[in-house]
């Protein structure tokens, strides 16, 4: 039963080593250092703090589809969601 | 504060510990009314952080209700690709948090190597065809050869967590006696944690009296999740087995290996015996002797229903289905972290008696290895309301 919640990179900051996310309507950070060739835009899942593969963005918008259908406050995550 | 994957909420308190969870267990509803084929494409990937065990015990429930036989080729490779699995999650463990109670920074470089590896393996194991869809056999080509893909990721374990070949490593390592041995002659994270295990005596902290989790008959199983009752809901959010809370893990599947069971003889259920588990648990994974678990024996159930049981990364997890015309009527996930998170479960109990043990400047860095060492599948907030940590 764990979830990884989908997000999308906003930013990237110089030295490549962590992301800025937008997961419902909150930023935060994230370290990349578990993926390759992160780019702003990408949509990746994230756990405990790490993106941890890209996905699709049609895949990731089904999936946080399904976790709202599932009552998961996809839309309401504070600042340690991921 | 809000965490869409839900978080555990761990208190210590001078006389006990509290522990609420507030994990969407009972996101499976959302399965209700769906057809099982986008069943079974929905929960690998709402479920993504064991995607493989979640896919597993969806379709072998959901064959069981159809009343499908399971080719045993596809399911021994399904218990396979499990079992890779659980050789990541435990390297994460290893690799990103154990370095955390030496005050060293997480190895994500290796993390990184080893996750690309294991999906290296995992793409051999499913080459050919989807071993999950139900009745698989017609579409799984012949056994792949996963030698090299294995021997990729044992040779990243032998360098950065054994520093010897995994399956050597099971050969030597037999009790405490070869276990302090290699830890004296090894310089890997997981050593040098065993080391200052051993020097702090923490060997056997969080020792406690919760049992493991016995093997748990389908009729009986069936009965507590089964139905619109509520008392199915609070099982799954809450379990216990005759009354008592129990633990699934690591620990719990490897108790008679041999290192394991000395080290339980000497320490309970104590720290150290649950990291040489999940080390022996990394090596048997890895190693070329690795040996296949048996199918689970399957059992009579009502007709529609469909009932599996897989050993995932931290431990049992359940799946039960009962179809009507074809549409999914009822599902529930029983997974691990709920029993071993229990509020009188082996966490609960266990930081309980660490709290009147550990040195204080060292009860939060403690605490934490201990809970990772059971390895919640969900971030957790652990805080403190006593003055042990204050003296």
């Amino acid at each position: 039963m764990c979830l990884a919640i989908p997000a999308r990179i906003t930013a990237i900051d110089p030295t490549g080593e962590t992301a800025r996310i937008a997961l419902g309507g909150v930023t935060r950070d994230c370290s990349l250092a578990l993926i390759d060739d992160a780019a702003v835009g990408d949509y990746v899942l994230v756990h405990v703090g790490y993106a941890l593969n890209r996905i699709g963005e049609e895949e990731a918008q089904e999936t946080l589809a399904l976790m709202r259908e599932a009552g998961v406050p996809v839309d309401a995550a504070h600042e340690d969601a991921a | 504060m809000t965490n869409p994957a839900g978080k555990l909420l761990i208190q210590v308190h001078a006389d006990g510990v509290g522990i609420a969870s507030t994990r969407p267990v009972q996101a499976a509803r959302l399965l209700v009314g769906r057809g099982t084929a986008q069943t079974l494409h929905l929960l690998p990937a709402l479920f993504s952080i064991c995607a493989s065990a979640q896919a597993t015990a969806g379709v072998t429930a959901i064959e069981q209700a159809l009343a499908l036989t399971t080719d045993p080729a596809v399911g021994a490779r399904r218990r396979q690709l499990v079992a890779v699995e659980t050789v990541r999650e435990h390297l994460w463990r290893i690799l990103l948090d154990w370095p955390r109670a030496l005050s060293e920074p997480p190895d994500t470089a290796a993390m990184a190597a080893a996750m690309a590896a294991d999906a290296a393996w995992r793409a051999t194991l499913t080459a050919g065809g989807d071993l999950l869809t139900p009745a698989a056999r017609a579409t799984v080509g012949a056994a792949p050869t996963t030698v090299p893909a294995r021997l990729q990721l044992a040779e990243l374990g032998a360098r950065w967590v054994f520093g010897l070949a995994p399956d050597t490593w099971l050969g030597q390592v037999d009790g405490l006696a070869t276990l302090v041995t290699w830890a004296e002659r090894t310089e890997t994270v997981a050593a040098r944690l065993v080391r200052r295990v051993l020097a702090a005596d923490w060997a056997g902290l969080g020792r406690c009296a919760v049992d493991a989790l016995p093997e748990l008959p389908a009729p009986d199983l069936e009965r507590h999740l089964a139905g619109a009752d509520p008392a199915a809901d609070a099982f799954v959010a809450r379990p216990n087995w005759d009354g008592q809370a129990r633990e699934t893990s690591a620990f719990t599947r490897q108790l008679a290996w041999p290192l394991v069971l000395d080290l339980t003889e000497r320490f309970g259920n104590g720290l150290l015996p649950r990291l040489a588990a999940q080390l022996t648990e990394v090596a048997r994974g890895l190693a070329a002797t690795a040996g296949e678990s048996a199918p689970p024996a399957s059992a009579p159930l009502p007709p529609g229903v469909g009932l599996a049981q897989v050993q995932a990364a931290r431990g049992l997890l359940v799946h039960r289905v009962r179809l009507a015309d074809e549409q999914i009527a009822e599902y529930r996930i029983l997974a691990p972290t709920e029993w071993n998170f229990h509020p009188q479960g082996v966490v609960a109990a266990g930081l309980s008696g660490l709290v009147q043990h550990a040195a204080p400047a060292e009860l939060e860095p403690l605490a934490r290895l201990f809970i990772t060492a059971v390895d919640p599948c969900v971030d957790f907030d652990l805080n403190f309301f006593t003055d042990r940590l204050d003296r």
